[in-house]
């Protein structure tokens, strides 16, 4: 795949990605934006490699994810030394009371219940596909959809 | 199953997606930050050395050799040396 045809598929996917960043970063508007032209610069540059194991979609998503928890780590330890330089200010996302109680739920759910969870129903993907995208085999990924499910559904129905 | 489906789909079209284009032409705000970073750490530099540089000054070229006085010069001084310096004083005599 050329650069010309890689950044085609980039902007097509764009939307998605951008859900998914947002998702990885405890939807965190700016530090989604951050995470993702990160990973745009690394899928450019060839320092992340598509290798046709799956789809583009699920292969993009991981290097997304891992860049996001690597940014989380570097923050963390950004804080730590002092070097942290003021924040933007932060880009707020308008919710209807609905959905802000789901975004609040989903925050009380372990992060890969959280994640498959994301991936399932945001992204519309099959529970085989969020396994690959979060690099966990298919009976871990459905164990954790099912007990996020449960949760989320229990979360929801409590308020 | 639809209600959680529909929920996150509400989610979705709610987030506001920013351009592809401003997202893959504006360099990471890490990169961003690691230049101004850079930038403090010349500007640091730059302070030290001039600090440095006033406190190392060397001496004045001016400086006459008749003038100076060598550190260890206390050495020389022995007891009694001012007899050698000075005309001692005899009494009148009465």
């Amino acid at each position: 795949m050329d650069r010309a045809e890689l950044e085609r598929e980039l902007e097509r996917l764009h939307a998605a990605s951008f859900g998914w960043a947002l998702g990885c970063c405890g939807r965190n508007h700016d530090e989604a934006q951050e995470v993702l032209q990160t990973v745009y610069v690394k899928v450019l540059d060839g320092k992340a490699r598509f290798d046709g194991r799956s789809s583009l979609k699920t292969w993009l998503f991981a290097v997304i994810r891992h860049t996001a928890l690597a940014h989380r780590r570097t923050r963390w330890i950004r804080s730590l030394a002092l070097l942290r330089m003021p924040p933007p200010d932060p880009v707020v996302q308008e919710h209807s009371d609905d959905t802000r109680r789901l975004v609040a739920a989903l925050r009380l759910l372990a992060r890969r219940q959280r994640e498959v969870l994301e991936l399932v129903f945001y992204h519309d993907m099959t529970i085989e596909e969020a396994g690959q995208a979060l690099q966990i085999s298919v009976g871990s990924a459905r164990v954790h959809y099912t007990r996020g499910k449960k949760r989320l559904e229990a979360l929801l129905g409590d308020e | 199953m639809n209600d959680l489906r529909d929920l996150f789909h509400r989610l979705r079209d709610e987030e506001r997606v920013p351009a592809f284009r401003s997202a893959a032409a504006r360099p990471p705000l890490s990169k961003r930050r690691s230049r101004a970073a850079l930038r403090y750490a010349v500007i640091l530099i730059a302070v030290v050395l001039g600090i440095v540089a006033f406190h190392h000054r060397r001496p004045p070229v001016t400086e006459s050799i008749v003038t100076w006085k060598a550190p260890t010069d206390f050495l020389l001084r022995t007891p009694g040396s001012e007899l050698l310096s000075t005309v001692p004083q005899i009494p009148e005599r009465r």
